[in-house]
C-alpha cells in the first residue's frame, strides 16, 4: 500500500508540475520608424492562422520593422487581412477572416475596431476599402457596402450591392463596387459594377461586367480599367476598359492580368499568370501603355521575381514598382524595381506570410 | 434510425437493474476475465517494429478511445483537430497519413477521395486488439494491399469464446464532461455447432463545448468551443462459420451514421463556425480461409459505400448555403495463397483488385473511376534464431473520368526485405528496407480547379535497424522486461503538396523530405505481494524530419510541420485485488505549424496526464466494470494542430455490465 501511495503521489506531483503555456512572449522590441516617409506592407498570413501582420519600411533609415501591429498594440491583427488604405491621419486595415476593420494612427496605435454586422447580428467579412475624405467605405463579401467615420463613432451604415463584392474605387462623388459573384455556381456569371452615390449612399446604377471581376483602376475621369479573373477554367482572365460616363466596357485584346497597377505618364504594370495542364505556371511581367491600351513589352524577366508575385504597388514618389513575393510556405519577400526594370532593393524576409498590399505614406 | 436509438437508450436504462452486486459476491468471484485474447504479435521477435495492445491491456490502462490507444505507440503522430468530432489521422514516422493504412479485421480501409482515414470513427468497445506494424509484417498470409503502406494500424474486433456459455451479452454506458454520453450494447450467440452471430451497436452524443484559452499578445481570454457537437450511431453484425475441413468463413456488415459540427480553426476576434458534416459509412465484407497440408488459401471481398454531406451556411453563398455531397463506392476482391514447401520456408502470392468511384455535386466535376491491381509475392524463412522476410509488390492503377482527361496509367514494383537474428537468447537484432509508392488521390488529381492530372506518384523509402531485448530477469519480482530500440532513415521524393497560387489552391510535386529518427520502448511487469502488481512502460521518439527540397528556400533544413523532435509516453498500471489504478503521461516537444520554423509558427510543448481508477466486479457469470477517469488531469491548454485547441480536464465515468 505504501508503494501504491508513493506512485499516486508521484503522479499527482507530475500533474501539479504541468505548466500551462503562458501568454506569448512579445516580439523583440524594435524602434518604430521615426520618419514619416514609410512604406507599409500588409500580409495575409496563413489562412485560418490569425497571423496577418504589417511590415514597415523606413525610407530614411532603410530600417524594417516586422510585426508592427503586435509590437505597437500588444495584440495580433487577425486573420487574412486583405486591404489597407490611408484615411487622412489614419489608416484603415481590413481583416477578412477576423471580420473586422482596424483604424490605426500612422504610428500603428489602435484607434478603433469596426465590426459590420448583418440583419441577424452576425459579423460580415470585409474585403476592400476606399476613402472619400470623410468616410471609410468597406466592401463586405456578403453583398454589402458599408461606411463609417470618426464623426459617427465608427458605427457602420450598410447598403446592399451585388453578389460577393471585391474591388472598390471612389472617384468624383461616386463609389464603384465590383461584385465578383465568385461564390455562385457557375461562378462569376452575374458579376457587375454597382455605382453608388456617396452623398446619398444609394445605388444609382448597376452595370453587368466580365466573369469574376475583381478590381477597378482609375486612369482618368472617363477611363477605368477593370481586371477580371474568369472562372479558372474555360473563361480566361481579362482586362477591360470601363467608361464611367457611358458605362461601356471594351475588352483589351491579349492582356489577362492577375495583378495590375496604374502609374504616371500613361504607364501601367501587370503580372500575368497562366497554367498548363500540370499547373506549371508561366508568369510574365509587362508594362502597359494606358493611352494605347496595349502591352509595351516585358518589364522584368520571370527569373527576376522569386518566389512568385503576390502583390504589386507603385511608389508615387519614385515611380518604383514594389512586388510582394510569396511561396506561402515561408515568410514573404519584397523586390523593388525602377520604372525601367532595374532591381533597386530586396527585403528577403518580411516577417510574415503573403505580402498582400502596399501603402506609401 | 429512431428504432436503433430507442433500443440503445432502453438497454442503457436497464443497466442499473442489473448491477446489484454484494461485496461478498465480489470477493468470492474475483476471477480472471473470460475474454479470449487473440495471438499477440511478438515485438521482440519481429523483423520490423510492431507494437500491440490487447483488450486486456487496454482495459488495464483504462484507455477508452482509439486515439489515445494509438498515441501509446512509438513512432506515431496523430493529427487531432480536437474534441470527439475532430478528424484524427495517423502518420508513421513523418511519412504522412496517406502512407499509413488502417486494416479492419484484415481488410484495409481505403479513401480514394483524400487518402486519409479518420480513426475517430472506430469504437474501442468492440476491439479485441490493436497493433501497429511499421514497414514489413512477418505475417505473409495477408492481402496485397497491406504491403502498400509504410505501416498498418490493425484493428481486430472481438471474437467471442463459447467454451463456457452459449451466448454473451453486455451493455455499457460512458458519461463524460461536456454532456457526453455513449450507451452501447452487444450480443453474441453460438448458433448450432459451427456458427455464431455477434451484434453490437452504440450511440454517442457530445456537446463538445469545452473551454479553451486564447493568448493574443498580452491578452488572455477563455472561450468555449462552438459548433462542436457530435451525434453518432454505429452498428455491426458478424457471422462466423467453422466449416470444418471446408475452412472458415466470416461475414461482417457495418454501418455508421454521424452528424457533427465543424468548429474550425479559432479565428481571432470572431467566433461564428457554420460548417456541418453528415457521414453515412457502410460496408459489407466476407472472408474465407482454408488450409490443406502445406497449402493455405484466403479470399476476401468487400463493398463499401461512403456518403458525405457538407453544409456551410453563410450569407456569402447564393441561397445562404453551400452544400457539397460526395459519394464513394469501393468494390474489392483479394485472394492469397501460401505454401510451405520446406521446413521454415513459406511463400505466398496475393492478388487484389479494387474499383473505386467518386460522385460529387461540384461544378465541372469529372466523376473519376479507378481500377487498382496489386500483386504481392512474398517469401519467409524462419528458424529459431533467424527470420528473413522478403516481398515485392506490383501496383497498377488505371483511372477513367466522365469529363475531361484522366491521368495516365501508373505502375511500379516496390520491394521490401527484413531480417531478425538472435544474437543472444535475450537479444535480437533486426533490419528492414522498404520502397513505397503512393498514387495521388482523387482530390489531388481531379478536384475542381485544384486538381492536377499531371501529378507524379509520391515515392518514399524507409530503412530500419534495431535491437530487441526480451527477458524475465527476476521471475519473482521483475517477471517480464521487453526493450526495443530502432533507428531509422526515411526519405520522401516528389512529395505531393497543396498550396495557394495567387488566388487558387493547387497540387504539385515539389517536396523532398529526409527523416532520421530513433524509437525506444520499454515494457516491464513487476510482481508485488498480496496479488498486487505493477506494469510500467513507455516510449521515446526522436525525429529529425527536414525539408531538403531546395537550398535556396527559407524552409531548407527546417523541421517539417507538426513533427516534434522529441516525444514520449509513460504508462503505469498498479493492480490490487481491491482496485486498480492506471496513469498515463504523454509528452510532446515543440513543433512548428508551418514549413518555415519561425517563432511565430512555433507550437508550445505539452504534457498530458491521465489517471483512471477502476474495478471489475464479478458475480457468478456476470461482471460489472466501474471506471472513473480524469483525462488531462493538469488541465493543460494545448494544440496538436495550430488554432484547434484540445479539451482541457475531462472527467469520465464508465459502467460495463457483461453476461
Amino acid at each position: 500500500m505504501k508503494k501504491f501511495l508513493f506512485f499516486a503521489a508521484v503522479a499527482v506531483a507530475l500533474a501539479a508540475c504541468q505548466k500551462n503555456p503562458g501568454p506569448e512572449p512579445g516580439p523583440d522590441p524594435e524602434p518604430l520608424p521615426s520618419s514619416p516617409e514609410q512604406v507599409w506592407v500588409l500580409h495575409n498570413g496563413t489562412w485560418g492562422g490569425s497571423d496577418s501582420e504589417i511590415m514597415i519600411y523606413d525610407r530614411e533609415s532603410g530600417n524594417v520593422l516586422t510585426s508592427a501591429f503586435q509590437t505597437v498594440n500588444g495584440k495580433r491583427l487577425g486573420d487574412t487581412a486583405n486591404d489597407m488604405i490611408a484615411c487622412g491621419e489614419l489608416v484603415a486595415i481590413a481583416a477578412t477572416g477576423s471580420k473586422c476593420v482596424w483604424i490605426v494612427y500612422k504610428n500603428v496605435t489602435e484607434v478603433a475596431q469596426i465590426v459590420v454586422t448583418g440583419a441577424d447580428g452576425t459579423a460580415l467579412s470585409p474585403r476592400r476599402l476606399a476613402y472619400d475624405g470623410s468616410y471609410v467605405y468597406i466592401t463586405l463579401q456578403e453583398g454589402v457596402l458599408a461606411r463609417a467615420s470618426a464623426a459617427t463613432g465608427w458605427q457602420a451604415e450598410t447598403l446592399e450591392v451585388g453578389p460577393a463584392p471585391e474591388g472598390l474605387l471612389y472617384d468624383n462623388g461616386l463609389l464603384y463596387v465590383v461584385n465578383s459573384d465568385e461564390y455562385s455556381s457557375p461562378m462569376g456569371m452575374n458579376a457587375s459594377i454597382s455605382i453608388v452615390d456617396a452623398a446619398q449612399f444609394k445605388v444609382v446604377k448597376t452595370v453587368p461586367c466580365n466573369c469574376n471581376a475583381q478590381q477597378l483602376y482609375r486612369v482618368s475621369e472617363d477611363k477605368f480599367y477593370l481586371m477580371s479573373w474568369g472562372n479558372y477554367a474555360d473563361i480566361p482572365a481579362a482586362l477591360t476598359v470601363f467608361n464611367p460616363k457611358t458605362y461601356t466596357l471594351t475588352d483589351v485584346a491579349g492582356v489577362a492580368p492577375t495583378f495590375f497597377a496604374v502609374g504616371t505618364g500613361n504607364k501601367a504594370y501587370y503580372a500575368s499568370r497562366e497554367y498548363d495542364a500540370a499547373w506549371n505556371p508561366t508568369i510574365t511581367y509587362c508594362n502597359f501603355d494606358t493611352s494605347a491600351d496595349s502591352r509595351i513589352g516585358e518589364f522584368v524577366p520571370a527569373s527576376a521575381v522569386k518566389p512568385d508575385i503576390n502583390a504589386i504597388g507603385l511608389d508615387p514618389e519614385t515611380s518604383n514598382v514594389w512586388m510582394g513575393c510569396s511561396d506561402y510556405m515561408s515568410n514573404g519577400s519584397i523586390i523593388v524595381f525602377s520604372p525601367e526594370g532595374q532591381e533597386q532593393m530586396r527585403i528577403k524576409d518580411t516577417g510574415a506570410v503573403n505580402p498582400q498590399a502596399f501603402l506609401f505614406l | 434510425m429512431r428504432r436503433i436509438i430507442s433500443f440503445i437508450v432502453a438497454a442503457a436504462a436497464l443497466l442499473p437493474l442489473c448491477v446489484t452486486v454484494s461485496a461478498q459476491d465480489i470477493a468470492d468471484t474475483l476471477a480472471s476475465t473470460t475474454i479470449t485474447a487473440e495471438g499477440k504479435p511478438s515485438a521482440a521477435k519481429s523483423t520490423a517494429p510492431v507494437q500491440s495492445l490487447t483488450v486486456a491491456e487496454l482495459g488495464k490502462l483504462g484507455i477508452g478511445d482509439i486515439t489515445r490507444a494509438v498515441n501509446t505507440f512509438a513512432g506515431v503522430q496523430i493529427r487531432d483537430y480536437g474534441g470527439i468530432g475532430g478528424v484524427k489521422t495517423v502518420s508513421i514516422r513523418s511519412l504522412g497519413g496517406q502512407h499509413t493504412a488502417v486494416s479492419y479485421d484484415g481488410v484495409t480501409i481505403s479513401n480514394a477521395q483524400n487518402g486519409q482515414i479518420d480513426i475517430g470513427r472506430f469504437n474501442l468497445e468492440n476491439v479485441q486488439m490493436l497493433s501497429l506494424n511499421i514497414g514489413a509484417d512477418d505475417n505473409i498470409f495477408r492481402s496485397a494491399r497491406s504491403y502498400a503502406s509504410a505501416g498498418v494500424l490493425n484493428i481486430t474486433t472481438r471474437k467471442p469464446d463459447y467454451s463456457d456459455k452459449r451466448f454473451h451479452a453486455g451493455v455499457g454506458l460512458k458519461a463524460a464532461s461536456f454532456l457526453t454520453f455513449n450507451p452501447s450494447l452487444y450480443f453474441d450467440a453460438a448458433i448450432g455447432k459451427n456458427w455464431s452471430l455477434g451484434l453490437n451497436a452504440d450511440y454517442l452524443h457530445t456537446n463538445g463545448d469545452y473551454p479553451f484559452t486564447v493568448h493574443n499578445g498580452t491578452e488572455t481570454t477563455t472561450y468555449r468551443r462552438l459548433n462542436s457537437d457530435v451525434n453518432t450511431v454505429r452498428a455491426e453484425a458478424n457471422v462466423f462459420g467453422d466449416l470444418g475441413r471446408s475452412g472458415s468463413l466470416s461475414l461482417k456488415g457495418s454501418f455508421m451514421w454521424s452528424e457533427r459540427g465543424l468548429p474550425g480553426a479559432v479565428i481571432l476576434y470572431v467566433q461564428d463556425p457554420t460548417e456541418r458534416l453528415w457521414d453515412r459509412l457502410s460496408f459489407a465484407q466476407a472472408r474465407y480461409e482454408n488450409h490443406w497440408g502445406i497449402w493455405s488459401f484466403q479470399a476476401q471481398a468487400k463493398f463499401s459505400n461512403d456518403f458525405t454531406r457538407y453544409s456551410d451556411k453563410k450569407a456569402i453563398y447564393p441561397g445562404g448555403e453551400k452544400l457539397n455531397i460526395y459519394t464513394q463506392n469501393e468494390y474489392y476482391l483479394s485472394a492469397v495463397v501460401r505454401v510451405s514447401p520446406l521446413k521454415g520456408l513459406s511463400i505466398s502470392l496475393a492478388q487484389d483488385v479494387a474499383v473505386n468511384t467518386l460522385d460529387a455535386n461540384l461544378e465541372r466535376f469529372v466523376y473519376p473511376l479507378r481500377v487498382t491491381s496489386l500483386t504481392a509475392l512474398a517469401a519467409q524463412y524462419h528458424i529459431s534464431f533467424f527470420t528473413a522476410t522478403a516481398s515485392v509488390l506490383g501496383t497498377y492503377v488505371h483511372d477513367k473520368v466522365k469529363v475531361g482527361e484522366a491521368q495516365g496509367d501508373k505502375w511500379r514494383f516496390t520491394p521490401c526485405i527484413s531480417l531478425s537474428f538472435e544474437a543472444l537468447p535475450w537479444l535480437r537484432i533486426r533490419a528492414m528496407y522498404q520502397d513505397l509508392f503512393r498514387t495521388p488521390t482523387f482530390n489531388e488529381l481531379y478536384y475542381t480547379s485544384m486538381g492536377n492530372t499531371k501529378l507524379k506518384p509520391e515515392l518514399a523509402r524507409q530503412v530500419n535497424l534495431g535491437l530487441t531485448i526480451a527477458a524475465s530477469p527476476l521471475p519473482e519480482v521483475l517477471s517480464w522486461l521487453e526493450f526495443t530500440a530502432d533507428g531509422y532513415f526515411n526519405s520522401v521524393r516528389d512529395k505531393i503538396v497543396c498550396r495557394p497560387t495567387m488566388f487558387l489552391w493547387s497540387t504539385f510535386n515539389m517536396g523532398k523530405v529526409n527523416i532520421g529518427g530513433l524509437d525506444l520502448s520499454l515494457s516491464t511487469r513487476w510482481r508485488l505481494p498480496h496479488l498486487m502488481g505493477i506494469e510500467f512502460g513507455g516510449h521515446y521518439s526522436f525525429q529529425h524530419a527536414v525539408d531538403v527540397t531546395d537550398k535556396e528556400e527559407k524552409t531548407y533544413g527546417h523541421q517539417i510541420p507538426y513533427t516534434p523532435r522529441h516525444s514520449g509516453n509513460v504508462s503505469l498500471v498498479f493492480s490490487t485485488p481491491w482496485i486498480n489504478l492506471s496513469y498515463m503521461m504523454t509528452a510532446v516537444g515543440e513543433r512548428y505549424s508551418w514549413p518555415q520554423n519561425t517563432a511565430a509558427n512555433r507550437l508550445d510543448p505539452y504534457m498530458e496526464h491521465t489517471i483512471a481508477l477502476y474495478h471489475n466486479f464479478e458475480w457468478r457469470r456476470c461482471s460489472l466494470l466501474v471506471q472513473g477517469e480524469c483525462i488531462n488531469l493538469a488541465n493543460a491548454q494545448y494544440e496538436v494542430i495550430h488554432n484547434y485547441p484540445m479539451p482541457g480536464r475531462t472527467w469520465q465515468l464508465t459502467l460495463k455490465f457483461k453476461y
